[in-house]
């Protein structure tokens, strides 16, 4: 009997435990593009036909940039002792490289349309980083002196908001070698970048995390409009309550509402499900897709998203 | 009778007047080893001689609760502690830590041959510069519980 009733108490505490387990937010070092484009680093875009848009290559630069090299590992290094592993840009390189094949069949299967992604889309979708942290630096040299001015930037990729910064130009050196100096700098500046990730990790605990939401319908012929009404309310507005139920304290807003448009931005999701597993985009706007194929409104529709913190919920079809 | 009223009430306070920490000024001192922070130290006493462990307490209490700056070596950290406030919500602990040879000894170390003493009027200015192994401070704070780290909640 006693055991029994210890296994009961046992299973009942189990989900209490998993709702503690937070998934902790991955972040990755990337180079800025002033850095790529300081250092010849910027390639034309693949997926432009005019070839006038240069993106960073980050393969390149990681293979060719000793300094880059360092600098990532020395934030890697600290970013450890704090208990954050990164997520290490020359294997996410690596294993795109590896999956550009896979990419190819799939963009041929859903009807010939080309795969419009830059290599920094392609890193966020791979690495699925919560948090770019952005390195950047530049020698100052006045006669015989050279001194370093760097720049660490944490943008969440789910608004592509600066988050945290940290930024100056070290004591100048007569005769420091250029990685002493760097690396000086990097341990130098490193606290105060921490402490500033501290502060937008207390408020994603607090108040969830930020999307960006549109919801759109799809031009078929269908005559179906935000305007459409279900005993009695307009469309948008059975939206618009079933955001103010999901998001977190009810923190969104409606920037942008018109018979076929509706915007929503600094959407602020849970960052977990009811069954405590992780929540992100692609899920939170599958609840308002599933939401509504139900009864009373039976309408079908389709999940976009783009990045990590940008979904279309598009309305009519799939 | 009220004499020894008083001598009782000055008994009393003498261990706090004794943990009480000097008048004492903060700045960097350059880039610490990884894992540390260098900072000079000025006490102003009405001594000439204080005791290296009186600079290095103050070295530790600055690096959690001040933060420091200079200005030449381009240098500015904020408090460890995040806050001054960390020290008011935390009094028993704090008093504990900063107890004569309490915990806080185990955090610094005085440069040798850093010390110096300069008569400025009626006090001394006595100067030492101190590392402080601040990662390690940290992640001790952090496991009893004081301060927040990148980790907590996760």
């Amino acid at each position: 009997m006693k055991k029994t009733l210890l296994a009961i108490i046992a299973m009942a505490l189990l989900p209490l435990s998993m709702m503690g387990q937070a998934k902790k937010p991955t972040l990755m070092v990337i180079p800025a593009d002033t850095w790529c484009a300081a250092n010849g680093y910027m390639v034309p875009d693949p997926g432009d036909q005019d070839k006038k848009t240069r993106v960073p290559d980050y393969e390149q630069a990681i293979l060719e940039n000793m300094d880059l090299y360092n600098v990532i590992t020395k934030v890697g290094e600290l970013m450890s002792e704090q208990g954050f592993p990164l997520k290490d840009l020359s294997q996410t390189v690596k294993s795109i490289n590896q999956n550009t094949a896979e990419d190819e069949m799939l963009t041929s299967r859903t009807g010939g349309s080309t795969l419009a992604e830059t290599p920094l889309d392609r890193l966020l979708n791979r690495a699925k980083a919560d948090i770019l942290i952005e390195v950047a630096w530049k020698v100052n040299t006045v006669g015989p002196k050279r001194s370093i001015t760097y720049t660490l930037r944490g943008l969440d990729a789910y608004t592509n908001k600066q988050v945290a910064a940290a930024t100056g130009t070290g004591a100048p050196s007569f005769s420091a070698e250029l990685p002493v100096l760097l690396e000086e700098a990097v341990v130098e500046k490193m606290d105060g970048f921490v402490s500033q990730l501290q502060d937008h990790f207390n408020d994603l605990m607090e108040n969830g995390r930020e999307i960006n939401i549109d919801v759109r319908i799809f031009d078929n012929g269908s005559g179906l409009s935000f305007e459409e009404e279900y005993d009695g309310e307009e469309l948008t507005d059975i939206i618009d309550n079933w955001m103010a139920e999901n998001t977190v304290n009810h923190r969104y807003n409606l920037s942008d509402a018109t018979d076929l448009v509706l915007r929503y931005e600094q959407v602020r999701i849970p960052l977990y499900r009811a069954n405590g597993r992780p929540m992100d985009t692609r899920q939170f706007v599958g609840e308002l897709r599933k939401y509504l194929s139900a009864a009373p409104y039976s309408i079908t529709s389709k999940v976009l998203t783009k990045g990590l913190g940008r979904a279309n919920l598009i309305l009519g079809e799939k | 009778m009220r004499k020894v009223l008083l001598f009782f009430m000055f008994m009393l306070a003498l261990p706090v007047m004794a943990d009480e920490l000097p008048d004492y000024q903060i700045e960097g001192a350059g880039t610490g080893s990884q894992g540390t922070y260098l900072v000079r130290i000025s006490v102003l006493s009405k001594k000439s001689k204080i005791k290296d462990d009186e600079i290095g307490r103050c070295a530790v209490h600055g690096v959690l609760f001040r933060g420091f700056a200079n200005k030449e070596a381009r240098q500015q950290q904020k408090p460890l502690a995040g806050s001054p406030m960390v020290e008011q919500q935390n009094v028993k602990f704090f008093e504990d830590f900063f107890k004569e040879d309490g915990v806080y000894s185990n955090y610094y170390q005085i440069v040798s041959g850093s010390r110096q003493v300069v008569k400025a009027g009626k006090q001394y200015k006595v100067t030492g510069t101190v590392t402080v192994a601040k990662d390690q401070l940290r992640k001790d704070l952090q496991d009893a519980g004081i301060i927040k780290g990148l980790n907590t909640g996760f």
